[in-house]
């Protein structure tokens, strides 16, 4: 029996679907980080500099983008893409230390929860401010 | 006759606290081709009888002497001393350690039987069936994946073995990525899934240390990376089929 | 190695970012002092540290990935190196684009 199950190993193909996403979604985040620093940073310093507003970053400005349709969708996807590409990243470094099974599992759950709770709080932030 | 010093970690004598301590041994090298192993020989024949080390072949064929030196995983037949002609403590020294990760038997000695279990774990893969050498590794990569030893320097070299112990390790890999060339179908896809998680293809960090010490040219990483490949591939193929019979 | 330090350290940014960013959100006063805060030369500094750890990881990343493709496998010395020399570059670039922001 013992032989059999140790012969039959196979991986959960779980950990597959989670270190390939994990790819995906650092490719993505790539492109989505890009536009983040540019809208965000780069964007609005050059207004200033150009003389458009008087400080390098303005609520008002920031207000505004979150009025279009187009800028709320890129931050929720960065919001969601950027908290699963990270805690699975952390997931992956804690688990590979090996912990006991009943361990992983905790590991796991409290990187989901952590994820949840952070994405609920930002969405909920960026809902109070569009209203 | 120039000379060089050993610093051996000897391992397995009990004692207090059954620590694995360094001994020092002077051995005289009388040619320029002289190897590691050598000295080991002259050590235990001249110095201390119960030095334990493992060799046969003698010409980097059989995978036993494996050992590390100043470090570095090498076979010890195939490691040529740089002895100079200052003796006594001016003599170059360096350092003999048994691999890692294998569990010591004693002294330079280490036990295999994790490499032989890893390529048990793989369905339908028998450590048994040692594909033949074919000569052409210069030439063609994947043939050269056929040329390995199972000498296990790789398995000692690499940092993800090192920091977990379910991890399949490259030369396991090799073997699944050679067993992959040879056959297709039901067995092919059982090797994939076993080999697509955490604690196989998908958990190399490609970080080249397997390649680096492997004395057969087998280049393990780039076998893994294959494999990696093929998992992806057979993945999504399941995925595909799933929506398609779904209808989705 | 240095990409697991790198995302670790990039994932506690990450929930520090969050947090400010949502408290800073609260209104235009907030944001505000919020903002003036981080323009401090100090947190100038500090970003272009952060730029460069996301530089390192986004490129360490794509390297490898590359490789793992199939691109490179037999020169995987210089693809380190080069990716090394790209991120240092960049790095370089931001600071220099950011100077007049730390000495004003
Ligand atoms: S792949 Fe190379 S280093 Fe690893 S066991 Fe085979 S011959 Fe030895
Ligand atoms: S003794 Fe056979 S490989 Fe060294």
């Amino acid at each position: 029996m013992a032989e059999l199950s140790y012969r039959k190993y196979e991986a959960p193909s779980g950990e597959f679907w989670l270190w390939f996403l994990q790819r995906v979604t650092g490719l993505l985040l790539i492109a989505l980080v890009l536009l983040h620093g540019w809208f965000n940073h780069f964007a609005q310093i050059d207004a200033f500099e150009a003389g458009l507003q008087d400080e390098p970053v303005v609520f008002s400005v920031v207000a505004d983008r979150l009025t279009r349709v187009g800028f709320i969708a890129l931050d929720l996807a960065l919001l969601t893409l950027v908290l699963f590409h990270g805690l699975n990243g952390v997931r992956t470094v804690l688990l590979e230390w090996r912990p006991a099974a009943r361990r992983r599992r905790a590991v796991t759950r409290s990187l989901i929860g952590i994820g949840v709770a952070a994405w609920v709080v930002t969405f909920i932030a960026l809902v109070v401010l569009i209203l | 006759m120039k000379q060089i010093t050993l610093q051996i970690l000897r391992t397995g004598y009990g004692g207090e606290d059954d620590r694995s301590r360094w001994e020092r041994f002077d051995v005289p090298v009388p040619t320029g081709r002289s190897t590691v192993l050598d000295a080991l020989i002259w050590a235990r024949r001249h110095t201390d009888p119960t030095l334990a080390f493992r060799n046969a072949c003698r010409v980097g064929m059989c995978g036993t002497c494996g050992v590390r030196v100043d470090g570095r995983e090498t076979l010890a037949c195939r490691t040529y001393l740089q002895p100079s002609e200052t003796s006594g403590s001016d003599a170059p020294e360096i350092r003999i350690e048994p691999l890692r990760i294998l569990p010591i038997v004693q002294d330079l000695i280490t036990d295999r039987a994790p490499l032989h279990a890893a390529i048990d774990r793989l369905p339908g893969v028998s450590r048994d069936d040692e594909p033949a050498s074919t000569g052409t590794q210069a030439t063609d990569p994947d043939a050269a994946a056929r040329d390995c030893i199972l000498c296990g320097l790789c398995v000692s070299a690499c940092s993800v073995a090192g920091l977990n112990p379910g991890f399949l390790g490259p030369a396991a890999l090799v073997r699944a990525s050679v067993a992959l060339d040879a056959r297709g179908g039901p067995e092919a896809a059982g090797v994939l899934d076993a080999v697509g998680g955490s604690d196989g293809a998908t958990g190399c960090h490609t970080l080249f240390e397997c390649t680096a010490v492997c004395p057969r040219g087998v280049a393990p990483t780039v076998a893994i990376q294959r494999l990696k490949r093929r998992v992806v591939k057979r993945q999504l193929g399941r995925l595909l089929r799933t929506s398609s019979r779904t209808g989705g | 190695m240095l990409q697991r330090v790198s995302g670790l350290l990039l994932a506690g940014y990450l929930f520090f970012h969050l947090g400010v960013i949502n408290l800073s959100l609260a209104g235009a006063e907030t944001f505000d002092t919020v903002t003036k805060w981080v323009q401090h030369p100090v947190f100038t500094v500090l970003d272009n540290l952060l730029i460069a750890l996301v530089l390192y990881h986004a490129i360490n990343g794509v390297r490898v990935m590359l490789l793992e493709t199939g691109f490179g496998l037999r020169r995987q010395a210089s693809m380190f190196w080069i990716s090394i020399a790209a991120t240092a570059g960049i790095a370089a670039y931001m600071l220099y684009l950011n100077i007049p922001l730390i000495f004003r």
